[in-house]
Parts: C-alpha cells; structure tokens; sequence
C-alpha cells in the first residue's frame, strides 16, 4: 500500500504485536514453567523493540529494551518467572499501547520500570519453577534456507552466518543444489541453503533469535548433536539433514515445530482498511439499487433482450452482495480475546480466583457487530465477575471448585449469533429481584410473575439507579443499557439462572446490520425507513383523536398509555398533516412509543448506509438508503426515538400529577 | 572457439548482479568458453556468488566452459568463507574457484 504513513503500518503492527504479547503474558500468568510461553513473550517485545526504532519510536524502544532485557534474564533461566513479573508487566505493556499511540507520561514510565526491578529483584530470591534444563546438549546441527526474497527484503544472509559463528564453533556448509540454471535464476532470490552445526552450550533460542526477523516464511529444521555426533561433527558433512534431524530430535514435537515453520504462511490474506469496505458495501449496495431500477424498467417493456440481460445482472448483483457479506465477516476472537485481560484485571480487583473458558471463537460475525458488542459484553462479564462469582473461602463453602468459571461461547444458527455468557456462580436471587422491583414500584407487592418475567425485570429501566443508568462500563448494575445496546443491533438478551448454580445470558444478534428489513413511510415530502423489527403495529390516528390529543401526546391503545411523536412537527417540514395519518407503534423491549406518520407505503429491503461524517452527530438517525426511483430516504434510530418519547413520557406524567 | 572473458564492475551486489548476470548468458550463449574476470571486483556479496554458482550450471546444461580467470582471492575469497563455499569442497569445486589447489 504505498503513499501510507509508514508509523500508521508500524501502529497496527505494534497493536498486533501487543495483543500477542498479553495473550503470552495470561497465558503465562497460569503456567509460570512454560518455557514456549517465555520465548513468546520475549520474542514479541524483542520484535516490538526492533521496529519501533527502526520507525523512529524511540521511547517505546527504549522502554521495550528494559522488559525484553528483564524477559531475557527469565528465559536464560537467572530469574524465574512469578506472577509478580508477569503481571508488572502486563501493566508496561499498556504503557507501550501509550507509547505507540504517543500520549503516554513519562512519569507513569518510571514508575513500571521501578515496579519491574523490585520484581526481578523479588523472583531473584525464589525458587526457578522450572526443572533445571536437562544436561544442555553440546550443539546443534540445522539447515536453513532463507525466504527467497529475502535479499531483496534487505536482508544479508552473510551477516546471519556470521552471527551464527558467534554463537560457538560453527560448521556451516552451502548448499546450491537448489540454485536454478542462470537462464531461470531470478538474481535477486536467495535459493542457497546452509548445513550447519554448532558446537558449544548454545541455546535453541540463540539460534532462532538469529533468523527472528526472517524466520516466518523460512525453511529450519534443528536438532540436537548428541555426544556422539559431536565428536565426530568435524568429519560428518552431514547431507541426508533431514533424516538426521528427526533421528536426533530430543523432543517428540520437534518435527511438527519445524513443519510448522518451514509452511509459508504468506500470501494467505491481506490487510485492508476497514472504510474500504464500507465503500465497497455501499457501492455494491447503490449497485442493487440500480440494478432494482433496471429490472422495473425492463419488466415494464417488451424487450426481450433487455430482460434477459436484466436477470443477468440481477443474480450478479444478488451473488455480488453475498459474497461482500461474507467478506466483512470477521470471527470473535478478536472480540472474546479482550475479556481475557478484563477478566485477570477482575480476578485481581476482586481477589477471586476467575478462569474465561471460550469457545466457537471462529465463529464469524460482521465487523460493525463486533466493534457495537464489546461494551454490552464487559458489562455482562462485570457482573459475572462482581456479582455472580463467590470468593473463593464461600465456594468451598459450597462444595464448588475454588476457581469460579466464566464460559464465554459463541455459535452460529440459521441467520443469527449465539452468544452465552455463563457461570458457575451463586445465581440471582429471585426474592432480592422481588424486593428490590416492589421497592422500586415496578411490580406490585405479591403480584404473581412467571419465572422469566422475574428475572427479566433486571433489565428494567428502574431496577437500577438513574446515574448507573449512563455509565456503560460501571459496576453493578445498568441492564437496560445493556438490554436496549443488544436491540439497538436488533438482537435480543434472555436470563437464565439457578441459584446457587450460576446465571446464563444469551445473546442473539444478527448476522449482518448492512440490510434490514425496513417498513417505507411518508412524512411530509419526505420517505423514511423504520427498521421492521421494531414495529409492533400500526393504527390510524382520526382526526378528532389528533385535536384531541393536541398538547398532550399520548394515546390510549388497549388500556394503555403509549406516548407518541409527530415525526412531522420534529423534522419541521412545513406540511399540512394528511387527513388519514398513521401511528407507527414501534417497541424496543417493554417500552413503546408511537410514530405520527402521513402515509405508510409498505415494506422495503433496505441496505443501510452510513451517513457522512457531518450528519452522523444527528442521533434521530442511523443511516440512510437509496429507494428504488433513486430518491434518499433516511433511517430513523428506533432506540433514540423511544428514549426520546419516554422521556416526553415522564414530562407528561409529571404534568398529569401538577 | 577462443575463450572469451568477461570482467565483472568493481561492486558486484544484489542491487547490481542483474546486468552482469544478463551479460553471463549472453556470452555464454555465444562462445564455447567463457572466462570470468573477478580481479577488478571489490565489492560482492551471496547474491554474486549465487550468479556465478547459476552460470555453472547453466554452462554445463549447455556443454559450455566457464572458469575463472584467476584462483579466488582477496574479497572473493573472504565472502566464500563467509557463505560456507570454502568448506567440504568437491573435486569440481577446488577446480573451479581455486584452480584446483584445495585452500585447506
């Protein structure tokens, strides 16, 4: 991608390499021993060190030296891995985040530096977890044959010899057997491979440090010299390496390892800003639109030709379509990923013992669902963590492990996403929800409610209090933030719970939020699009119903009170009402609000796109699509409308009360 | 047919191999041996000695020659060490960079 800032490439690769760091560091987090977790680690903030300086991010480098160097000491084995370490340097590894992003203070720096000696000077004292490597093998013997660009990538394979003879007494011998006739030698590629073997007490991960910055795409295969190879190493130019290697491996794994690697892993996918494929969504959106004209155009005429041609772009169109969703999948990983440091920050905060187990994390979702699922989410783990989970001297108490679980899971079915969220904590307690909704006047003391009715209510609006009600991310509770996020997606949240067993909340979310079904309405001049989803029905509002209504907007439908808003008066289009409006009664959970409309014109598909940076501050709504005689008809933001309406709600009542 | 030689430029790298690489196939295209100058050659690194490696073959897939003038020394000598050309040398080998005194 040329023309790009090559510190933003460098941001999202650091952003990589930082995700992969943390994943290492919980990971390690659970199994201090783990020898393939240190070298991770290391070899991430190693990476990270290296290319930050080489695009001119110096403090991050600088700072990355300190915990590389510090991770260095652990994988040589002087200082052993403890908690203590790991967890101060997850917190240098938010401030490496800062450092790349450029608004990290310097002070909050060297206070984690100062963290991080205290620790290694801690786990200095304590016993190394790990058993003492059995009796380091003499040397290695390997072949490596570079990536064939690699030269031409800037690399000298002369320089990576050299830094192996560094390491010990080295053997290296060029192999050119693959090295084309000049007719097909592309002069630039490196085809020669080397035999090499290292005496001395060498560790794997010298070697393989050596090839860091290569070792992607490259072939290596290693193995330990036992005593009796060594001996002999300087007469055997071993050429049959292959067989050797597999032979000589000291660990069972080995082979795989080195298949693993020698795999080229390049040219599987590519990276593409995500607003490219917006624009892409919205070209082949306004391409089904106008295919949508055509195909009226041709089915109005006689023209045969015309129709087949017709039909033939539409089933383009309509595979074309398809294939862009699938294309804007990504899995939830990335998503489930995250909680994994919410969680240990939770486990920390808390003092309880939390293990997330995920699962169906290749289970894919569109990208907007994703980013918009995030924040309901680390509400709901919050809650599991807080409130669901028990300490860890009650579950034993219980009779349970003394490690709570949180089961995060994601599957896909007919359409939809299933997410669940589930642990094996204490449960709801139904008589708190009852006490607490009496208390609150949402129910009536003793009235009778079905079981889901009960628990449901926690997503009530007036089960928590107003200022939990705006802060997303804060503790306890704010279902109905939750609750009204998941619909706003046009998903749904059900509770499940047994107490003393655990709580389990499901998500259901659509696949795609790029199409909706959409009810075509008319207001003044102007078409608008109500997401179909959310309309419960639709009812005439009588002239004498509307004079009487004036000043108070609230109708009476089946005994209740549903307040209303004249989409007319709020987008002020300076019409005449129709003599015959609707209401459009559209609902997001329990709570309903009526839209005054002039004329309903039916049901559309609708592919939504998103309005311009300058309108999207309009919160009325949430995008806009083109109709099929090419006119622009806007979305409204069922969400926004209802809250809006509600709130007109409770003016009313209060002005029902003065 | 005479032997025909050809010089290769003073700095003989990746940036620079193509053309002395096009002028190898060339002249081997054209004579039946051809004689590599490397004397005036200051600079070179693995992908040089690829080339001369490829340009081996492909004299020998077409029944041509190709020497070197002179027995590797100096920088090419130390760039062979580097890349591991100078250890366990064929037969073939000691004759075609060293002219046949084996440099152990």
């Amino acid at each position: 991608m040329s023309g790009e800032d090559p510190a933003a490439a460098f941001r999202i690769e650091a952003g990589e390499l930082l995700d992969q760091v943390e994943q290492g560091l919980l990971d390690l987090g659970h199994s201090l021993a783990d020898m393939d977790l240190i070298n991770a680690v290391f070899r991430g903030l190693h990476t990270l060190k290296g290319s930050g300086a080489m695009f001119g991010f110096d403090a991050l480098a600088a700072f990355t030296h300190h915990c590389e160097t510090a991770f260095d000491r652990v994988r040589k084995g002087q200082v052993p891995a403890t908690a203590d370490l790991v967890s101060v340097i997850l917190s240098a590894q938010d401030h490496m985040r800062a450092l790349v992003e450029g608004d990290a203070p310097a002070a909050e720096g060297d206070a984690i530096l100062a963290r991080l000696q205290l620790a290694l000077e801690n786990a200095s004292g304590a016993e190394i977890p790990v058993a003492e490597p059995v009796s380091a093998p003499r040397g290695w013997r390997l072949f490596f044959r570079l990536p064939a660009d690699a030269m031409a990538n800037g690399t000298n394979p002369l320089t990576l010899l050299d830094e192996l003879r560094e390491l010990g007494e080295a053997h290296i011998v060029a192999r050119t057997d693959e090295v084309p006739p000049l007719g097909d030698l592309v002069p630039t590629e490196c085809h020669i491979g080397w035999d090499v073997t290292l005496v001395g007490d060498i560790s794997r991960e010298d070697i393989e440090d050596v090839f860091i910055f290569v070792m992607d795409d490259m072939t290596f295969e290693i193995a330990a010299l036992d005593d009796a190879a060594a001996a002999q190493e300087d007469s055997a130019a071993s050429t049959e390496i292959a067989d050797t290697t597999v032979a000589d491996s000291p660990k069972t794994d080995e082979p795989a390892k080195a298949a693993a690697v020698t795999a080229a892993r390049g040219g599987e996918s590519i990276r593409v800003p995500a607003e490219r494929l917006d624009e892409l969504m919205d070209r082949v959106g306004e391409l089904v639109i106008a295919q949508s004209r055509l195909s009226q155009l041709a089915h109005g005429g006689d023209d045969l030709v015309l129709r087949s041609v017709s039909e033939e772009i539409e089933r383009l169109a309509s595979e074309l379509r398809d294939t862009m969703m699938v294309v804007r999948m990504v899995p939830v990983a990335s998503l489930f990923n995250r909680f994994r440091r919410l969680v240990h920050d939770l486990a920390n905060d808390t003092g309880k013992q939390i293990a997330l187990v995920t699962e169906g994390e290749s289970t894919e979702v569109d990208k907007t669902v994703i980013e918009r699922l995030f924040d309901p989410l680390v509400h709901i783990i919050r809650n599991s963590c807080d409130h669901g989970l028990e300490t860890a001297e009650e579950r034993a108490a219980a009779g349970k492990p003394e490690t709570g679980t949180v089961h995060l899971s994601a599957q896909q079915s007919s359409g939809e996403v299933l997410i669940t969220i589930c642990d094996d904590g204490k449960g709801i307690n139904r008589e708190r929800v009852r006490a607490k909704a009496e208390a609150n006047g949402l129910i009536q003391p003793g009235q009778v409610l079905a079981e889901n009715e009960l628990l449901s209510l926690i997503f009530h609006p007036g089960f928590s209090t107003a200022a939990q009600v705006t802060n997303l991310s804060g503790r306890g509770v704010g279902m109905d933030v939750v609750k009204r996020t998941i619909e706003s997606l046009r998903g749904s949240i059900d509770v499940a719970s047994t107490e003393g067993e655990g709580s389990t909340i499901t998500l259901r979310i659509p696949l795609t939020l790029a199409i909706i079904q959409g009810l075509l309405v008319r207001v003044g001049n102007g078409c608008y699009v109500i997401p179909l989803a959310a309309v419960e029905e639709c009812i005439e509002l009588s002239l004498e119903e509307d004079l009487r209504s004036r000043g108070r907007s609230l109708i009476n439908l089946r005994d209740r009170l549903v307040p209303f808003l004249r989409l007319r008066e709020m987008f002020a289009t300076g019409t005449k009402p129709d003599t015959h409006q609707k209401i459009v009664i559209v609902a997001i959970g329990n709570e309903r609000v009526g839209l005054v409309v002039d004329q309903i014109i039916g049901n559309h598909q609708t592919v939504i796109k998103s309005l311009s940076a300058f309108h999207s501050s309009i919160a009325t709504f949430s995008g806009a699509t083109i109709l099929g005689d090419g006119n622009v008809a806007l979305i409204l933001d069922v969400g926004q409308l209802v809250a809006m309406g509600q709130g007109v709600d409770s003016e009313e009542k209060i002005y029902a009360a003065g | 047919m005479a032997v025909k030689s050809l010089g290769a430029p003073s700095t003989l790298t990746v940036r620079t191999v193509f053309s002395f690489a096009n002028q190898i196939l060339a002249e081997i295209a054209d004579s039946g041996s051809l004689e590599l100058d490397l004397s005036e050659c200051e600079e070179l690194d693995l992908a040089a000695l690829q080339v001369i490696s490829a340009a081996r073959t492909h004299a020998f897939d077409m029944g041509k020659t190709l020497t070197l003038s002179h027995p590797a020394r100096g920088t090419l000598r130390s760039v062979l060490d580097r890349a591991g050309f100078t250890t366990d040398l064929s037969p073939a080998d000691v004759d075609f960079w060293f002219h046949g005194e084996d440099p152990k």
